[in-house]
Protein backbone atom coordinates (compact mmCIF):
# COMPACT_ATOMS: atom_id res chain seq x y z
CA UNK A 1 0.00 0.00 0.00
CA UNK A 2 0.63 3.71 -0.16
CA UNK A 3 -0.74 5.82 2.51
CA UNK A 4 -1.56 8.73 0.76
CA UNK A 5 -2.92 10.30 3.90
CA UNK A 6 -2.94 9.63 7.74
CA UNK A 7 -5.40 11.63 9.75
CA UNK A 8 -6.93 11.98 13.16
CA UNK A 9 -10.95 12.20 12.59
CA UNK A 10 -13.18 11.00 15.81
CA UNK A 11 -16.08 10.70 12.81
CA UNK A 12 -13.75 8.00 11.12
CA UNK A 13 -15.32 7.45 7.85
CA UNK A 14 -17.50 9.94 7.23
CA UNK A 15 -18.72 12.82 4.38
CA UNK A 16 -14.99 14.91 4.74
CA UNK A 17 -13.01 11.99 4.23
CA UNK A 18 -14.97 10.07 1.45
CA UNK A 19 -16.33 12.63 -0.74
CA UNK A 20 -13.55 15.58 0.39
CA UNK A 21 -10.40 13.37 0.45
CA UNK A 22 -10.94 10.07 -1.13
CA UNK A 23 -11.77 12.17 -4.06
CA UNK A 24 -9.18 14.91 -3.86
CA UNK A 25 -6.29 12.18 -3.56
CA UNK A 26 -7.62 9.52 -5.66
CA UNK A 27 -7.62 6.97 -2.34
CA UNK A 28 -9.24 3.84 -3.17
CA UNK A 29 -8.90 1.98 0.21
CA UNK A 30 -9.79 3.27 3.86
CA UNK A 31 -8.17 1.79 6.78
CA UNK A 32 -9.59 2.64 9.87
CA UNK A 33 -7.17 1.89 12.88
CA UNK A 34 -9.03 1.55 15.74
CA UNK A 35 -9.47 -0.95 18.68
CA UNK A 36 -12.95 -0.22 19.45
CA UNK A 37 -14.69 -0.57 15.87
CA UNK A 38 -12.67 -3.84 15.39
CA UNK A 39 -14.19 -5.08 18.60
CA UNK A 40 -17.33 -4.35 17.77
CA UNK A 41 -19.10 -6.61 15.05
CA UNK A 42 -22.36 -3.73 14.30
CA UNK A 43 -19.36 -1.09 13.64
CA UNK A 44 -17.53 -3.88 10.82
CA UNK A 45 -20.47 -4.59 9.32
CA UNK A 46 -21.97 -0.93 9.09
CA UNK A 47 -18.45 2.08 8.42
CA UNK A 48 -17.69 -0.30 5.15
CA UNK A 49 -21.48 -0.10 3.83
CA UNK A 50 -22.17 3.28 2.47
CA UNK A 51 -18.40 4.49 0.64
CA UNK A 52 -18.23 4.13 -3.07
CA UNK A 53 -18.50 0.04 -4.41
CA UNK A 54 -14.90 0.91 -6.06
CA UNK A 55 -13.11 1.35 -2.30
CA UNK A 56 -11.91 -1.21 0.13
CA UNK A 57 -12.13 -0.41 3.68
CA UNK A 58 -9.53 -2.55 6.21
CA UNK A 59 -11.00 -2.47 10.23
CA UNK A 60 -7.67 -2.98 11.96
CA UNK A 61 -6.68 -2.74 15.28
CA UNK A 62 -3.77 -0.24 16.16
CA UNK A 63 -1.17 -3.07 16.44
CA UNK A 64 -2.53 -4.92 13.39
CA UNK A 65 -2.47 -1.68 11.32
CA UNK A 66 1.07 -0.58 12.68
CA UNK A 67 1.92 -4.18 10.98
CA UNK A 68 0.07 -4.01 7.67
CA UNK A 69 1.49 -0.61 7.12
CA UNK A 70 4.99 -1.40 7.92
CA UNK A 71 4.79 -4.42 6.04
CA UNK A 72 3.24 -2.64 3.38
CA UNK A 73 0.27 -5.04 2.97
CA UNK A 74 -2.68 -4.18 0.60
CA UNK A 75 -0.51 -4.24 -2.60
CA UNK A 76 -1.08 -1.20 -4.63
CA UNK A 77 -3.96 0.11 -2.41
CA UNK A 78 -3.87 4.24 -2.41
CA UNK A 79 -4.70 4.08 1.31
CA UNK A 80 -6.41 7.06 3.78
CA UNK A 81 -5.37 5.72 7.31
CA UNK A 82 -8.08 6.87 10.04
CA UNK A 83 -7.16 7.40 13.64
CA UNK A 84 -9.90 8.46 15.88
CA UNK A 85 -7.47 10.24 18.42
CA UNK A 86 -4.01 11.27 19.31
CA UNK A 87 -3.01 8.90 21.67
CA UNK A 88 -4.27 6.36 19.07
CA UNK A 89 -1.99 7.56 17.02
CA UNK A 90 0.79 7.41 18.90
CA UNK A 91 0.20 3.89 19.97
CA UNK A 92 0.49 2.58 16.72
CA UNK A 93 3.70 4.86 16.24
CA UNK A 94 5.06 2.63 19.28
CA UNK A 95 3.43 -0.33 17.66
CA UNK A 96 6.15 0.19 14.82
CA UNK A 97 3.95 2.12 12.54
CA UNK A 98 5.61 4.76 10.56
CA UNK A 99 4.02 7.97 10.30
CA UNK A 100 6.12 10.77 8.52
CA UNK A 101 2.92 13.38 7.94
CA UNK A 102 -0.25 13.48 10.50
CA UNK A 103 -3.12 15.13 9.69
CA UNK A 104 -5.12 16.64 11.92
CA UNK A 105 -8.89 16.47 10.83
CA UNK A 106 -11.22 16.31 13.75
CA UNK A 107 -11.32 16.36 17.29
CA UNK A 108 -13.99 17.57 18.91
CA UNK A 109 -14.58 19.26 22.30
CA UNK A 110 -15.20 16.89 25.20
CA UNK A 111 -14.77 17.66 28.60
CA UNK A 112 -10.70 18.78 29.73
CA UNK A 113 -10.50 19.48 25.91
CA UNK A 114 -10.13 23.31 25.23
CA UNK A 115 -11.07 24.63 21.38
CA UNK A 116 -8.29 24.69 19.26
CA UNK A 117 -9.93 25.46 15.80
CA UNK A 118 -13.49 24.49 14.82
CA UNK A 119 -13.79 20.90 15.44
CA UNK A 120 -10.32 20.64 16.79
CA UNK A 121 -10.15 20.48 20.83
CA UNK A 122 -7.00 19.07 22.89
CA UNK A 123 -6.70 17.90 26.17
CA UNK A 124 -3.58 16.86 28.23
CA UNK A 125 -3.52 13.74 26.88
CA UNK A 126 -3.58 14.65 23.03
CA UNK A 127 -1.20 17.48 23.72
CA UNK A 128 1.38 14.94 25.63
CA UNK A 129 0.23 12.06 22.00
CA UNK A 130 0.92 15.08 19.78
CA UNK A 131 4.36 16.17 21.84
CA UNK A 132 5.60 12.32 21.65
CA UNK A 133 3.99 12.17 17.81
CA UNK A 134 6.79 15.26 16.96
CA UNK A 135 9.47 14.08 18.79
CA UNK A 136 8.87 10.38 16.61
CA UNK A 137 9.73 12.69 13.92
CA UNK A 138 6.23 12.92 12.73
CA UNK A 139 4.76 16.23 11.20
CA UNK A 140 1.41 17.31 12.25
CA UNK A 141 -0.62 19.43 10.37
CA UNK A 142 -4.37 20.66 10.79
CA UNK A 143 -6.19 20.74 7.71
CA UNK A 144 -9.82 19.45 7.82
CA UNK A 145 -10.56 19.44 4.02
CA UNK A 146 -8.61 19.59 0.88
CA UNK A 147 -9.26 22.77 -0.19
CA UNK A 148 -7.84 24.45 3.25
CA UNK A 149 -4.36 25.12 3.54
CA UNK A 150 -2.46 23.21 6.02
CA UNK A 151 -1.45 25.05 9.48
CA UNK A 152 1.27 23.14 11.72
CA UNK A 153 -0.20 21.94 14.70
CA UNK A 154 2.63 22.34 17.20
CA UNK A 155 2.99 25.92 17.59
CA UNK A 156 -0.54 25.94 18.76
CA UNK A 157 0.14 23.69 21.61
CA UNK A 158 0.28 25.16 25.49
CA UNK A 159 3.81 25.34 26.63
CA UNK A 160 4.84 22.16 27.76
CA UNK A 161 4.31 22.01 31.95
CA UNK A 162 7.50 23.02 33.70
CA UNK A 163 9.22 19.79 35.10
CA UNK B 1 -49.31 9.32 9.17
CA UNK B 2 -45.51 7.97 9.26
CA UNK B 3 -43.18 9.96 11.09
CA UNK B 4 -40.47 11.69 9.36
CA UNK B 5 -36.56 12.52 10.62
CA UNK B 6 -34.54 14.52 8.39
CA UNK B 7 -30.71 14.23 9.18
CA UNK B 8 -28.04 16.70 7.62
CA UNK B 9 -24.74 17.85 7.63
CA UNK B 10 -25.64 21.60 8.43
CA UNK B 11 -28.82 23.20 8.63
CA UNK B 12 -29.52 21.84 4.58
CA UNK B 13 -32.59 19.48 6.01
CA UNK B 14 -33.94 22.04 8.36
CA UNK B 15 -34.12 24.59 5.43
CA UNK B 16 -35.47 21.84 2.98
CA UNK B 17 -38.00 21.11 5.35
CA UNK B 18 -39.66 24.42 5.40
CA UNK B 19 -39.21 24.87 1.59
CA UNK B 20 -41.52 21.81 1.30
CA UNK B 21 -43.80 23.17 3.97
CA UNK B 22 -43.89 26.21 1.38
CA UNK B 23 -45.57 24.02 -1.14
CA UNK B 24 -47.30 21.56 1.07
CA UNK B 25 -48.65 23.18 4.38
CA UNK B 26 -47.15 22.77 8.24
CA UNK B 27 -46.16 19.21 8.76
CA UNK B 28 -46.58 17.23 11.97
CA UNK B 29 -44.53 14.50 13.05
CA UNK B 30 -41.69 15.28 11.04
CA UNK B 31 -38.49 17.08 12.40
CA UNK B 32 -34.86 17.93 10.65
CA UNK B 33 -31.51 17.73 12.67
CA UNK B 34 -28.03 19.78 11.88
CA UNK B 35 -25.25 17.84 12.58
CA UNK B 36 -22.85 20.74 13.37
CA UNK B 37 -18.98 21.06 12.72
CA UNK B 38 -18.08 20.72 16.04
CA UNK B 39 -20.61 18.16 17.49
CA UNK B 40 -19.46 14.29 18.22
CA UNK B 41 -20.77 11.60 16.74
CA UNK B 42 -21.63 10.54 20.20
CA UNK B 43 -23.72 13.71 20.58
CA UNK B 44 -25.33 13.59 17.71
CA UNK B 45 -26.88 10.52 18.66
CA UNK B 46 -28.16 11.23 21.62
CA UNK B 47 -30.16 13.97 19.63
CA UNK B 48 -31.40 11.63 17.31
CA UNK B 49 -32.90 9.20 19.87
CA UNK B 50 -34.82 11.83 21.72
CA UNK B 51 -36.26 12.93 18.26
CA UNK B 52 -37.21 9.64 17.37
CA UNK B 53 -38.45 9.24 20.63
CA UNK B 54 -40.70 11.76 20.25
CA UNK B 55 -41.59 11.20 17.06
CA UNK B 56 -42.48 7.39 17.48
CA UNK B 57 -41.49 4.29 15.40
CA UNK B 58 -41.37 3.33 12.90
CA UNK B 59 -39.87 6.38 11.21
CA UNK B 60 -38.74 7.49 7.73
CA UNK B 61 -34.96 8.68 8.30
CA UNK B 62 -33.61 10.61 5.55
CA UNK B 63 -29.91 11.70 5.51
CA UNK B 64 -27.84 13.79 2.98
CA UNK B 65 -25.05 11.18 2.13
CA UNK B 66 -24.45 7.40 2.52
CA UNK B 67 -21.48 7.40 4.35
CA UNK B 68 -21.60 10.36 6.09
CA UNK B 69 -21.84 11.07 9.92
CA UNK B 70 -25.88 11.66 9.99
CA UNK B 71 -26.15 8.26 7.93
CA UNK B 72 -23.90 6.48 10.57
CA UNK B 73 -25.22 7.46 13.46
CA UNK B 74 -29.17 6.28 12.01
CA UNK B 75 -27.78 3.00 10.90
CA UNK B 76 -25.63 2.35 14.33
CA UNK B 77 -28.87 3.54 16.03
CA UNK B 78 -31.08 0.77 14.41
CA UNK B 79 -33.58 3.35 12.31
CA UNK B 80 -32.86 0.81 9.39
CA UNK B 81 -34.11 -2.00 11.59
CA UNK B 82 -37.32 -0.37 12.88
CA UNK B 83 -37.63 2.02 10.29
CA UNK B 84 -36.43 2.62 7.06
CA UNK B 85 -33.47 4.82 6.55
CA UNK B 86 -32.95 6.97 2.81
CA UNK B 87 -29.99 8.60 1.53
CA UNK B 88 -29.62 11.13 -1.22
CA UNK B 89 -32.34 13.76 0.19
CA UNK B 90 -33.89 16.03 -2.25
CA UNK B 91 -36.98 18.15 -1.90
CA UNK B 92 -38.81 16.41 -5.09
CA UNK B 93 -38.00 13.30 -2.68
CA UNK B 94 -39.42 14.92 0.22
CA UNK B 95 -41.94 16.46 -1.67
CA UNK B 96 -43.21 12.87 -2.65
CA UNK B 97 -42.88 11.84 0.95
CA UNK B 98 -44.88 14.07 2.73
CA UNK B 99 -47.56 13.50 0.05
CA UNK B 100 -47.08 9.56 0.86
CA UNK B 101 -46.72 9.98 4.02
CA UNK B 102 -50.00 9.54 5.50
CA UNK B 103 -51.11 6.57 2.98
CA UNK B 104 -48.20 4.68 3.61
CA UNK B 105 -45.81 2.83 6.60
CA UNK B 106 -42.22 3.69 6.89
CA UNK B 107 -41.62 0.36 4.64
CA UNK B 108 -43.82 1.14 1.75
CA UNK B 109 -42.96 4.31 1.54
CA UNK B 110 -38.85 3.97 1.30
CA UNK B 111 -39.86 1.46 -1.40
CA UNK B 112 -41.83 3.86 -2.85
CA UNK B 113 -39.91 6.52 -2.99
CA UNK B 114 -36.79 4.35 -4.51
CA UNK B 115 -39.07 3.47 -6.94
CA UNK B 116 -39.58 7.27 -7.48
CA UNK B 117 -35.80 8.50 -7.09
CA UNK B 118 -34.92 8.09 -10.81
CA UNK B 119 -37.72 10.48 -11.98
CA UNK B 120 -36.88 13.11 -9.74
CA UNK B 121 -33.64 13.61 -11.48
CA UNK B 122 -34.43 15.46 -15.20
CA UNK B 123 -31.62 16.31 -17.46
CA UNK B 124 -33.92 19.32 -19.56
CA UNK B 125 -32.36 19.08 -23.05
CA UNK B 126 -32.85 15.53 -23.16
CA UNK B 127 -36.87 15.99 -22.18
CA UNK B 128 -36.88 18.59 -25.13
CA UNK B 129 -35.47 16.61 -27.23
CA UNK B 130 -37.88 13.74 -26.87
CA UNK B 131 -40.70 16.10 -27.68
CA UNK B 132 -42.31 14.73 -24.31
CA UNK B 133 -43.62 17.23 -21.28
CA UNK B 134 -42.83 16.00 -18.14
CA UNK B 135 -42.80 18.67 -15.67
CA UNK B 136 -46.14 18.56 -13.29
Amino acid sequence: MSVLLARVDDRLIHGQVVVGWARALEADCLVVANDAVAADPMQRTLLPMAVPPQMKVAILRLTEAADAVARGLLPGKRVILLFASLPDAAQFVRSGGPLKDLNIGGIRLAPGRQVLRTAVALGPEDVAAARELSAAGTALTLRMVPGEAPEPLLPLLPPPEPA
Amino acid sequence: MTPLLILTHGEFGSVLLKSAEAMYGPQSGAAALALGPDETREDFAVRVAKARAELGEPALVLVDLACGTPWNVALLAGCAADGEVLAGLSLPLLLEALGLRPNLGARELALELARLAPQTFVRASALLASGEGGCA
